[in-house]
């Protein structure tokens, strides 16, 4: 009887250290998961990544849109192009 | 046994939820800076009131350019710079500069609204931008009236920093 009572209370201590040690692991990955997420919204470089990685098609589009406004001008008026061209980007 | 099992399931549910719920707090409740696409639509909208097809509107230039479009440029331009109830200053500002193709550096006209505090801030982040100042941005266009040609550069600048910066 005594040897039945000392292994069920042997089996219960190992039961509780498994789901406390299951808890912890739960706990641990969670914090990990918070701690990247924090990163993700810290680091500049990975929110810009983000951001342009959804807007590069707007991007692109908006850029054509603006140098299509200025090859209408070129239609009606193409003298100095090559030189109107370096100034528009930037020269 | 069985009682302290489905308790400490619960515990775990709620542990869990809390987690998810912090980290997309922490994601998506920070501020996205889009001052760049602003500043970016702003000057698209101001280079559609001043150029149509390749050729500068007759409100802007008839063989010169009008003191009137300068004076009523908000107004002509369908711009209103006070949207924002949470600012008491004007949270934007725009330099529009006409030049001549042969000399891009002596503006011919030029047009300036809103709050100049912010060409201070542009000036300081020619090397290096800072969150915490307005943003600016400046692009370039080409067009043509009659027989003269025209060189044209839009300055935008946007504060609304907290709206913005967290």
């Amino acid at each position: 009887m005594s040897t039945d009572r000392r292994f069920y209370s042997r089996a219960q201590v190992a039961d509780t250290l498994t789901w406390i040690i299951a808890t912890v692991v739960v706990i641990l990955i969670l914090g990990m998961f918070m701690f990247i997420s924090s990163l993700m919204v810290k680091a500049n470089e990975t929110s810009k990544m983000i951001m342009s990685f959804f807007s590069s098609s707007k991007d692109s589009l908006d850029r054509d849109w603006i140098s299509y406004k200025s090859s209408y001008a070129f239609k009606i008026n193409y003298q100095d192009r090559d030189k109107i061209e370096v100034w528009l980007n930037g020269g | 046994m069985e009682k302290t099992l489905s308790i400490y399931w619960f515990v775990i549910i709620g542990i869990v939820a809390t987690a998810i719920i912090i980290m997309v707090a922490a994601f998506y409740g920070s501020n996205y800076d889009v001052r760049k696409y602003e500043n970016r639509a702003l000057a698209n909208h101001i280079a559609d009131c001043i150029s149509k097809e390749g050729k500068l509107q007759d409100y802007v230039y008839q063989s010169g350019f009008k003191q009137e479009f300068s004076d009523n440029f908000l107004e002509i331009c369908n711009l209103n710079f006070n949207v924002e109830d949470t600012y008491d200053e004007e949270q934007y500002y725009v330099d529009v500069d006409f030049y001549a193709v042969d000399d891009s550096s002596n503006s011919l006209f030029s047009v300036s609204k809103g709050n100049i505090n912010f060409r201070a801030s542009c000036a300081i982040q020619e090397d290096e931008s800072y969150k915490t100042l307005a943003q600016c941005g400046e692009r370039r266009l080409y067009s043509t009236q009659g027989n003269e040609q025209f060189l044209i550069r839009i300055f935008t600048a946007i504060g609304k920093v907290s709206e913005n910066v967290n």
